[in-house]
């Protein structure tokens, strides 16, 4: 017995959906052995060389029910948010946790242009001091009101609630195209450039901005001034940032594939990198040509100075720009269609 | 109560090794009602507590996962059979 084209990918979308439901390190044994049961059950009504339809295929899976109800039964520890609400609850967590963190970027970069930046540390720390508080204190919100209705509630039917269990094979989601499969060359790559990057940046830190330069054998290695004080300061945000890429790499390149942890643990980091673009953008000039005049007595540095700053700041905006996008795009992915 | 009597009815059945489908329709056979919704999670939960042992086959020519008793499971097996008959003797004094 085999299935035909559209049978195994109808039955690849259902154990995807079933996957998406599930957390912990067994899904995928739970998910295989679901298949394994569901062709013992077509085998009860189909020969050895017959080929299972869609339409058949269909039949066996409305029976077993929706990917939600069948991933339910393997989840019984969510004691305070029980099976029966917590599709609700977590889905209402992911849409306030987004907003509320959506809300406070906006409103950081909104404050950080308009009123520019006096101290970057302190605007930093106070960015995640609301992003911790605002979304701890919307999730314990949230959290207290799903525990009284579960209590309060407890063994009725919440007509509501049936939306999640209803099930309609057409509304599956769709399987990942081969480009959205973690590539581990890409990753890898990612992950040096990444270790460059902050290996570098460590180096301009401690050089207080200046840059190396081989003027000939005889003098050796040379240093001059290249980057400002204003971007020197921001370099121990920079590394961190690329500190938090290299480690969501690595967790993505030991599990093998993307998680809602990985997919989140990126949204978050690009939020902070609109920040620190935003904060860099209101401490230009962050690069200096001074030393190049000075070295070279050529006056037109003078002028590239300017126009090399006016193109960092273009590049910045348009980074802020792209991200926020970028950022917009992921979260609505995240909420209406999660990673596994 | 039916929920104790899953777990000792399971535990029963696999004394000899089965796949999870074979245990269904085995159960269902006896007269024992019960889904893949509740089996699959319940035999995890087994393995989970040490009860069963369970390995991965490749067999007609797809792998399918077979559970069998350990040590620990036989003795509370043997201890669950106990339990039921005492209760089964004093539910049958209790109604008669």
């Amino acid at each position: 017995m085999k299935l035909d084209t559209n049978a195994r990918e109808l039955l690849d979308r259902y154990l995807l959906a079933v996957k998406r439901e599930l957390t912990g390190k067994d899904r995928d044994d739970i998910a295989l052995e679901i298949e394994s049961y569901m062709f013992d059950k077509l085998e009860e009504t189909h020969s050895e060389e017959s080929t299972v339809t869609k339409e058949e295929l269909e039949a066996v899976l409305t029976e077993m029910g929706s990917p939600r109800k069948v991933a339910g039964q393997y989840s019984p520890n969510r004691y305070l948010i029980g099976p029966r609400l917590f599709p609700a609850y977590y889905l209402v967590l992911r849409i306030v946790a987004a907003v509320v963190f959506g809300a406070l970027t906006l409103s950081m970069v909104i404050s950080a242009i308009a009123g520019g930046v006096e101290n970057v540390w302190l605007s930093g720390l106070e960015y995640l001091g609301a992003i911790w508080s605002g979304v701890l204190s919307a999730g314990a919100m949230i959290t207290l009101v799903f525990a009284i209705i579960e209590r309060s509630t407890e063994g009725k039917t919440i007509e509501e609630l049936e939306e999640f269990y209803k099930f309609d094979v057409n509304n599956l989601p769709e399987l990942p195209v081969e480009e959205k499969q973690p590539s581990k060359a890409g990753l890898i790559a990612e992950t040096i450039l990444g270790v460059i990057g902050i290996m570098f940046f460590s180096y301009i830190q401690s050089s207080n901005g200046d840059v190396p330069y081989f003027v000939n054998p005889s003098s050796g290695m040379q240093t001059i001034p290249f980057f400002t004080e204003n971007f020197v300061n921001f370099i121990p945000f920079i590394i961190a940032l690329a500190g938090l890429d290299i480690a969501r790499n690595a967790t993505i390149l030991v599990r093998g594939y993307h998680s809602a942890l990985t997919n989140w643990w990126e949204i978050i980091t690009k939020g902070a990198s609109i920040v620190l673009n935003v904060f860099l953008l209101q401490s230009l000039p962050l690069i200096t040509l001074q030393g190049f005049v000075n070295l070279t007595g050529v006056e037109v540095f003078q002028d590239m100075e300017k126009w090399n700053n006016t193109g960092i700041a273009i590049v910045l905006g348009l980074a802020i720009f792209g991200t926020i996008i970028e950022i917009i795009r992921k979260i609505v992915r995240e909420v209406r269609g999660p990673a596994v | 109560m039916r929920r104790g009597v899953i777990v000792l009815a399971t535990l029963s059945q696999l004394e000899q090794e089965q796949y999870g489908y074979s245990l269904i329709k085995d159960l269902n056979d006896k007269g024992f009602e019960v889904g893949q919704d509740t089996l699959y999670p319940l035999l995890r939960r087994l393995e989970e507590q040490d009860l069963l042992n369970s390995e991965w086959r490749v067999e007609d020519p797809r792998p399918r996962r077979y559970y069998k008793l350990n040590d620990t499971g036989y003795e509370v097996l043997e201890q669950l059979k106990t339990e039921w008959r005492a209760q089964v003797e004093t539910i049958k004094e209790i109604i008669k």
